[in-house]
């Protein structure tokens, strides 16, 4: 009797071990607004550019925002602000860097101190740089149609239609991590594949079945010639 | 009937065809849209197939407006980022590609000029849901794959029944890995030019096993030429039965010694698969690639080369190559010990054929003649495309597919001829536990975290 708990047991501690695997390899970003975007705005004097969102996780450390380069000859700090609510004041975390470090439309990431309690707040970034000259600063992707339920883009300050190009990302444990590949799988697919409902009823039954096979198996195993 | 219970052997067929549908779907919808072998260029075929209602396509049935759905879908899932393929992230939708041929790497592999069978079935399920999305229609011909397998399964089944014991250890053995197996899962689970091939050819396996146990008929005979017809008009990796066959046919001569008046219907078999394969679409020139792969082997250096290059892919792209080829491999040490396994498998079948009956676990003389006649199979595929003879000369694992099932009956037999018989009971489970752990691997590490890790 004790060997068929120990091929369960090995059963079960080898899909565990290859599940913490897998799951270590699953960035904890959620893609929020990734597409290409198709406008760009500055920031430059008066004019900032920021970004409301409802966090759809806990653990929010760190915010993603797709630059685009300043004129070459920039020289002016520019400053990410994350904050309450677009119309706070006070920071809640801020980081400052040189226009003239962003060399490439890229990412450019911005790490602050986990906010443990950050599912289902919404949470507010801008980027201002009130010392560069007006055409001569850095510019943030912004998609002009609305793709993300929730947020919203502002623009020095006044609400603009779509949703600036950002991702965010989670000091998450690995059983949320589980979460986000539940969020990205049934992305962009149409209809009943679109509903990631179908993929938890599916897994459910290929467990199930496998169940099933393993039960056969060790009848067929434990029986005598 | 309805209130009988179902036989032990039936709730194992049972269990076993739900299992391989299931499993296939996990992989068809795990497994993001495009990251298959050419199987863009599969689809945009079978779909023109369905939209122009006919097998042998032209430039002039290539339709922009379905070209640019699909590269809007490539956008849409970023089918290059998997696929080792130069990024063609462009700075907004508006500058992207229109036609197939300018998008990098994915224009080089289009299938429309290629004239096959199987993209028939794929073409009349996709006329009922043409009005559908691109990528609905996709994952639509993907679940039809999933479908052909569990068919598979059953013909799997079938074959095994005449050659091993009745729910023998080696039986279930057979086929559960013919049903977690990772990699004919996966090409079971997206749209490729291979599976009806591969079905075809599994039933020419299951007539000739029934033929050789119970006798040859004229049905099986006929069965077996139209079922082989299907596969050489469908794809080249069938062509391997034209050589098989008759051979095949000469092992059965000269183990039953007098054919009596079996000989006359293996003679119908013989001219019917020569017709067969010389009615094979023009589009493919079987006396270029035979006259290309023998000078090619002239060059030693050449030799040399493909000799690595054969045996590193046969068995990367054999046990689970997920993707679109060549770039998602299990780690090297995991490959070493399944070629191990592999070739353990196969000494243990020479071992299994050769020693007398009597010290061997499987001892019935018909069975064992099956078992040879089925590894023949096995060594005359591998040979004929390892040299590049039949398929492509860059030869990929999977094209084995169309033995697949021989080869599986093989190596079970040979592992088991490794094992005393006493132990095939608890060898089996333990068998089970090392191909639920590979599958696992595949699906979580393989699969999700590689496809859904940002």
């Amino acid at each position: 009797m004790r060997r068929w708990w120990l091929f369960l047991a090995l059963l079960a501690a080898g899909v565990a071990l290859v599940t913490v695997v897998a799951l270590r390899r699953v960035s904890p970003c959620w893609s929020a607004n990734d597409v290409g975007g198709d406008t760009r705005d500055g920031v430059w004097g008066d004019d900032t550019v920021g970004q409301t969102f409802v966090s759809p996780y806990p653990g929010l450390y760190r915010i993603d925002v797709r630059l685009i380069p300043a004129d070459a000859r920039a020289t002016h700090p520019v400053t990410f602000h994350l904050r309450e609510d677009p119309a706070a004041v006070q920071d809640l975390y801020a980081d400052h860097f040189e226009a003239s470090e962003v060399v490439r439309s890229a990412y450019r990431s911005f790490e602050f101190p986990p906010i443990a309690d950050s599912a289902g707040r919404t949470v507010t970034f801008v980027l201002s740089a009130p010392e560069a000259e007006p055409g001569r600063g850095i510019a943030v992707w912004r998609s002009s149609e609305d793709t993300l339920p929730g947020g919203q883009a502002y623009l020095a300050g006044t609400v603009a239609p779509g949703d600036v190009v950002f991702r965010a990302c989670y000091d998450l444990p690995l059983p949320y991590r589980l979460l986000l590949v539940l969020d990205r799988l049934p992305a962009s697919r149409p209809g009943p594949w679109g509903d990631r409902t179908t993929y938890v009823l599916l897994l459910g039954a290929y467990v199930l079945l496998t169940g099933l096979l393993v039960h056969r198996v060790l009848l067929v195993a434990r029986r005598q010639d | 009937m309805w209130g009988a219970p179902l036989s032990d052997e039936r709730r194992w067929l049972l269990l076993l065809c739900s299992l391989t549908l299931v499993h296939g779907l996990v992989y068809a919808l795990l497994v993001p849209p495009w990251q298959a072998p050419d199987e863009w260029g599969h689809f945009e075929s079978a779909n023109l197939v369905a939209r122009w209602c006919r097998l042998r396509l032209g430039e002039e049935h290539q339709l922009p407006e379905v070209e640019r759905e699909l590269i809007a879908s490539f956008y849409e899932f970023e089918a290059w980022r998997q696929s080792s393929a130069p990024p063609f992230v462009l700075s907004s939708p508006g500058t992207m590609p229109t036609r197939l041929n300018d998008v990098p790497r994915f224009g080089v592999h289009r299938t429309v000029q290629r004239v096959s069978l199987a993209y028939l079935p794929y073409a009349i399920v996709d006329r009922l849901v043409l009005h559908q999305d691109v990528v609905a229609q996709l994952l639509v011909l993907r679940t039809f794959s999933v479908l052909v397998n569990v068919l598979l399964v059953w013909v799997c089944w079938r074959m095994v029944q005449e050659i091993f014991p009745p729910l023998s250890p080696p039986l279930l053995a057979a086929l559960l890995l013919f049903v977690l197996h990772p990699q004919h899962t996966f090409m079971h689970a997206v749209v490729n030019d291979g599976n009806l091939a591969d079905l075809m050819t599994g039933v020419v396996f299951l007539l000739l096993v029934q033929c050789w146990q119970r006798g040859w008929t004229w049905q099986r005979t006929a069965g077996m030429i139209a079922a082989a017809a299907l596969a050489l008009w469908s794809k080249p990796t069938a062509y391997f039965l034209i050589v098989y066959l008759p051979l095949a046919a000469g092992l059965y001569a000269v183990r039953h010694r007098s054919l009596g008046r079996d000989r006359r219907v293996i003679a119908l078999l013989l001219v019917g698969v020569v017709i067969a394969a010389l009615l094979v679409p023009r589009s493919v020139n079987l006396a270029r690639r035979v006259q290309v792969a023998l000078s090619a082997f002239g060059d030693l250096s050449y030799v040399a080369e493909w000799a690595q290059r054969t045996v590193k892919q046969l068995f990367y792209m054999w046990w689970a190559d997920v993707g679109t080829q060549r770039n998602n491999f299990l780690r090297p040490e995991l490959y070493l010990l399944l070629a191990g396994f592999g070739i353990g498998g196969l000494a243990g079948w020479v071992r299994l054929v050769a020693r007398p009956a009597q010290r061997a676990w499987l001892r019935d003389t018909t069975s064992r003649g099956l078992l040879l006649a089925l590894g023949l199979a096995v060594v005359v595929i591998s040979v004929l495309y390892a040299v590049g003879l039949i398929g492509n000369p860059n030869v990929v694992g999977r094209y084995l597919f169309p033995a697949f099932i021989p080869t599986v009956i093989v190596l079970v037999a040979g592992w088991a001829e490794w094992i005393p018989a006493r132990l095939h009971r608890p060898a089996l489970a333990v068998f089970l536990l090392l191909l639920l752990l590979l599958d696992a691997w595949v699906i979580m590490v393989h699969v999700i975290a590689r496809y859904y890790a940002v």
